[in-house]
């Protein structure tokens, strides 16, 4: 099995270098022939990848400690599942699966080819085949993760996956947010077949909605998982650190927002055309610099699990990525001017247009901070990191500034509207922000920007319901004379509730960020009482804990939450894993989703986190940190919506698969 | 035997995607 999945990951190599030369040939001849050889050498490419995948697999899950690979990441007491997900746990082995996905939407891509233009076809499979080859080519040649030990050094166990990893969220984390970076390629490789065939109009935008659509929810996913996971697995009381590698999901995502929203008014209007092309490409570029970031350790980062020699490598392709795109894009400038004109500054597709700018800019100023370390030796001997709390502090006016403009984008009517008509179509969400905001003023809420971000998601919320109220109530309005079709309606549906989460998101941050409360209780012994923000906390000893991976000290903990008088059982672990004796703190959290009393509303979606520090084996006492979390389970909860709402408006419908044969047929398609 | 491996899996990618070339042309599609 070895043997073959080191044979596929060389045929791999050879087939989508077929894909890639056949395509460009195929795309310069117009020739039939050579496109169809060059969709074929996709599909080998996928077959091929897929059985090197299973050889790898295999020879994780049978514990085949010849691989180096097998070695470093699995050992023979992991459960099947984490020996299976160390296959993405260190750089030869992502990069296989970075190949393999990309193969797969190639071959999702020539499967699906009757729905694009032909034009688009060869140019399409020929980006796909470059793509597959160069992550085929790194993994194959330069991070072979079917590297054998030299016979004779080969050990009885391996070292096993990083017990932080060991986990569900870990699991499905990796996996989930790999597969919405991948997604990223598949418009980037229509994008640059519509530069390359000329086909500029908004054909290919209507190719790539959809599955565009599908590698946002996936990468939304795979951020929320990973917040999440840190949330519940770090034990540090937070879910966003602006960790280099966490970031390098945030800035795809900022940028793969843009593009999902201004290709619609390509689509509507024929406008924004440089910008959706700029985007995807900046898109594509930023998701694999994350790769690169999460795999060369380039900066110091809690994900730092591997180091690598690959870094050039990486930084080659994204020239090369980068310089194609601006060459072709300088190549068709002629071709790149909207089809209309942006009539007024009042009007949707000028609040796309300042969507994106913040969106992008939003990007490039998490990249710079990121980049900072590096950016900063250049006039300092000293590499200088900026803290958390300074990205916190340069971003939040700009990401305040978007979510207010999330409501009054979605407001606004296309080609012109005026003042009047706008403040009226937003008088009732800025009157519902302020007094939401005003009732936090009123409780005792001072912190500035908390406040200014409920306000903002009073506001998009509101705007975001009474849309859908809008939507489904038959209208007598004089501006919006015809019902909604159904397939227009459900995309617009799914943007809608999409918005309702981010607002809902907002608000959970803001208000669990701005008014956590925190303490921490030393040496408790065994009986005592503590009281914490109205709940009533007391210690009742610790157990200790053995398990194979681990030993472990479990408090016991009973909690009594304000307005309840029954108390609850929680039990924070401290915890040390296997041979590396690698400690890790398991928290305790109390969720109030609804409170026990009237009095206590101002706990909806609450959370008591409770981090174990220390406990005393000799004095039998307990130190403990706990944390408060107001309206925090609304971030997950707007989380979730913000995915339904995705991938809503990612379903499948007859009108939205046909590919008209004219620009304009979907024109009125999109309620106003 | 990787070699011998490697050259059936070719000769296999071959077979897939050679045969293309072979038909006429029909052109693009509308």
């Amino acid at each position: 099995m070895l043997v073959l999945g080191q044979a596929a990951l060389l045929a791999a190599l050879v087939s989508s270098a077929w894909a890639f030369a056949t395509g460009f040939l195929g795309g310069f001849t117009g020739s039939d022939p050579l496109t169809r050889s060059s969709g074929r050498g996709l599909l080998a490419s996928g077959c091929w990848l897929a059985l090197a995948s299973t050889g790898l697999a295999v020879a994780l899950l049978t514990d085949d400690f010849r691989l180096e690979y097998v070695v470093q990441y699995s050992c023979k007491n992991q459960p099947w599942v984490y020996k299976l997900s160390a296959f993405w746990a260190g750089q030869g082995g992502s990069l296989l699966f970075w190949a393999l996905l990309l193969a797969g939407f190639g071959s999702l891509a020539v499967l699906f080819a009757r729905r694009t233009p032909a034009d688009l076809l060869p140019w399409a499979y020929s980006t796909f085949g470059t793509m597959i080859l160069f992550f085929t080519g790194v993994a194959a040649l330069v991070t072979n993760p079917f590297q054998r030990l030299p016979p004779g050094t080969i050990p009885p166990d391996g070292a096993g996956l990083n017990p932080l990893l060991q986990n569900f969220w870990m699991l499905v984390h990796p996996p989930t947010l790999y597969l919405g970076y991948v997604g990223c390629a598949v418009p980037f490789a229509y994008a640059l077949a519509a530069l390359a065939a000329g086909r500029l109009d908004s054909s290919w935008t209507r190719a790539v909605r959809r599955t565009s659509l599908w590698a946002f929810a996936f990468l939304t996913l795979g951020i929320w998982l990973g917040g999440y996971w840190a949330y519940i697995e770090l034990g540090w009381g937070g879910f966003w650190a602006w960790d280099p590698v966490e970031n390098a999901s945030l800035m795809p995502w900022l940028t793969l927002t843009a593009f999902i929203h201004s290709i619609i008014a390509q689509d509507r209007r024929g406008l924004l055309k440089l910008w959706n092309l700029t985007l995807v490409t900046i898109t594509l570029m930023l998701s694999i610099y994350g790769t690169f970031l999460t795999r060369s350790g380039i900066i110091q980062s809690v994900h730092a699990f591997t180091r690598s020699s690959i870094g050039n490598g990486f930084i080659g392709f994204l020239l090369l990525v980068g310089l194609v795109a601006l060459g072709l894009i300088l190549w068709r400038r002629g071709q790149l001017r909207g089809e209309a004109a942006i009539e007024s500054v009042l009007s949707r597709e000028a609040s796309f247009l300042f969507g994106d700018l913040l969106l992008l800019g939003l990007a490039l100023l998490v990249l710079i901070l990121t980049m900072w370390p590096v950016i900063s030796q250049i006039f300092s001997s000293q590499p200088v990191t900026m803290e958390p709390r300074q990205f916190t502090q340069v971003t939040r006016p700009w990401f305040l500034l978007l979510v207010l403009m999330m409501a009054v984008g979605q407001r606004a009517a296309w080609r012109r509207t005026t003042p009047r008509h706008l403040l009226r179509a937003l008088a009732l969400p800025l009157a519902v922000a302020g007094a939401v905001a005003g009732a936090l003023l009123l409780g005792g809420g001072r912190d500035p920007w908390s406040l200014a971000f409920l306000f903002a998601a009073g506001f998009v919320a509101t705007a975001a319901l009474s849309g859908m109220i809008r939507l489904f109530r038959p209208s007598t309005s004089r501006l919006s004379p015809a019902p909604h079709p159904e397939p227009a309606r459900l995309q617009k549906l799914g943007g809608l509730l999409s918005h309702l989460g981010v607002a809902l998101m907002v608000a959970g941050i803001a208000l669990s960020t701005g008014y956590r409360r925190e303490a921490a209780f030393e040496a408790l012994p065994p009986g005592r009482s503590v009281t914490f923000d109205n709940y009533q906390i007391t210690y009742g000893g610790f157990d200790l804990v053995n398990r194979p991976e681990y030993d472990g000290v479990r408090l016991k903990l009973a909690v009594t939450a304000p307005g309840s008088d029954q108390p609850r059982e929680v039990m924070p672990e401290r915890r040390v894993y296997g041979r590396t004796r690698q400690p890790a703190s398991e928290v305790a959290i109390l969720t109030t989703l609804w409170p026990h009393s009237v009095g206590e509303l101002k706990r909806i979606g609450e959370d008591l986190y409770v981090i174990p520090v220390e406990a005393d084996f000799g004095r039998n006492t307990a130190t403990i940190q706990v944390i408060v979390h107001p309206f925090l389970n609304a971030l997950w909860f707007g989380g979730i919506l913000l995915l339904a709402g995705t991938l809503l408006a990612a379903w499948p419908t007859k009108a939205v698969m046909s590919v008209p044969a004219d620009g304009n047929s979907t024109a009125g398609m999109e309620p106003r | 035997m990787l070699t011998l491996v490697l050259l059936l899996l070719l000769g296999l990618t071959a077979l897939f995607v050679l045969p293309p070339l072979f038909r006429e042309d029909q052109g693009r599609r509308p």
